[in-house]
């Protein structure tokens, strides 16, 4: 494949798969900038590769291979600042809110990716994969590296889960 | 009886085929309850979707200028950005020829003619090289000068060399001048003494 071919064609792997994949990216780690940069990481990693896909979907699933590795190693990374940080969300929901307070719980307060983030990675995972990926859970089960029955059961656990986080916070009736 | 919630939550995925799929169907218009759980499914399903999640604006043009920066740093990385480089940075050994079918035709025929030619070549002095080494075996021959026209025979043979001994008349007498010389058959029946 020579250069034009292979800009080409990450051209089109690109446009296909670059919402899903910083979708993916955002559902696990819950943050934009972090999302973003994941994102970014996967599709450098992906150019360099671009000529080893024999097709697009082949390359689709790497890329989201990747960025879930990406993201569950920066979740493992950046765990303790995750810590300190609601921490501190809860202690300044105490204390009169300012400016920057008020901005802070606007961003923690969507109750859906706080839910999701709740669930543990391995329940997580699926479920991104189906509900925003809109992915077949023999896709899911293919990039994970698991059984279709067990992207069945974690699909069902994680909705079971999650709908009970959220209906605490009274989101779903 | 109900089917499991992992059925429901398959079912909602259409990742239930027939003909389970047509009893759950049924079975939900006449159990609440399934229905129930499969509404709460569904529900969630609506509300994960409706987090609406604004995606970062200029993505694309930061990630691109990310690449030209690596593509600096480290030439193997080019710039994606750039759809048409210019041919002269493309190596040699990479680069794309287009050659007619009728001209590439012509060459293979012309390759195959001259691999031809040189097996013939190479065949043939493979024989010569093959008479070369019969003619190694030498036979001797002894014939009277009233053999000539064995003598002729055996020379015209081209498969031996021959080593003749000839055995003049000896009510003559000959005088040998010179060195020793062979005789060489010139196909007529003459035999040539000159060397």
């Amino acid at each position: 494949m020579n250069r034009e071919d292979r800009t080409l064609e990450f051209h089109r792997v690109y446009k296909d798969t670059f919402r899903l994949i910083y979708v993916i990216a955002y559902r696990i780690t819950g943050k934009t900038e972090s999302a973003e940069e994941l994102s970014q990481e996967a599709f450098i990693k992906l150019y360099e590769r671009i000529t080893q896909f024999s097709d697009a979907d082949q390359a689709k699933y790497w890329l989201i291979r990747v960025v879930k590795n990406l993201a569950l190693n920066h979740e493992k990374r950046k765990g303790r600042e995750i810590k300190a940080y609601s921490k501190f969300l809860n202690s300044a929901k105490q204390t009169e809110e300012s400016g920057e307070a008020s901005f802070m719980k606007k961003e923690m307060s969507k109750a859906v990716q706080q839910a999701l983030n709740k669930l543990k990675p391995n329940l997580r995972m699926p479920l991104v994969l189906k509900e925003y990926g809109e992915l077949s859970y023999k896709e899911i089960a293919s990039i994970l590296g698991i059984s279709e029955g067990n992207v069945k059961v974690r699909v069902w656990r994680a909705r079971e889960i999650l709908g009970d986080l959220i209906r605490e916070d009274g989101y779903v009736s | 009886m109900c089917p499991d919630k992992q059925l429901l939550s398959a079912y909602m995925d259409k990742e239930i085929e027939e003909p389970v799929r047509r009893r759950v169907t049924e079975h939900l218009g006449q159990c609440d309850t399934c229905a129930g759980v499969l509404k709460s499914y569904e529900q969630l399903h609506s509300r994960l979707l409706d987090d609406t999640m604004a995606f970062p604006p200029f993505f694309e043009t930061r990630l691109f200028e990310i690449l030209k920066e690596k593509s600096v740093r480290n030439p193997s990385v080019r710039n994606p950005s750039v759809r048409y480089p210019s041919v002269g940075y493309v190596p040699v050994w990479r680069r794309k020829i287009f050659v007619p079918v009728p001209v590439l035709a012509f060459a293979m025929i012309l390759v195959m003619v001259l691999a031809m030619g040189i097996t013939v070549v190479s065949l043939k002095n493979t024989k010569g090289n093959s008479i070369a080494v019969n003619r190694q075996e030498v036979i001797p021959v002894k014939l009277t000068i009233s053999d000539l026209e064995e003598l002729t025979r055996l020379l015209q043979s081209d498969t031996y060399v021959l080593e003749v001994d000839m055995q003049l008349p000896k009510d003559h007498n000959f005088s040998i001048i010179g060195e020793p010389v062979l005789i060489r058959d010139n196909g007529g029946g003459v035999y040539d003494l000159r060397p």
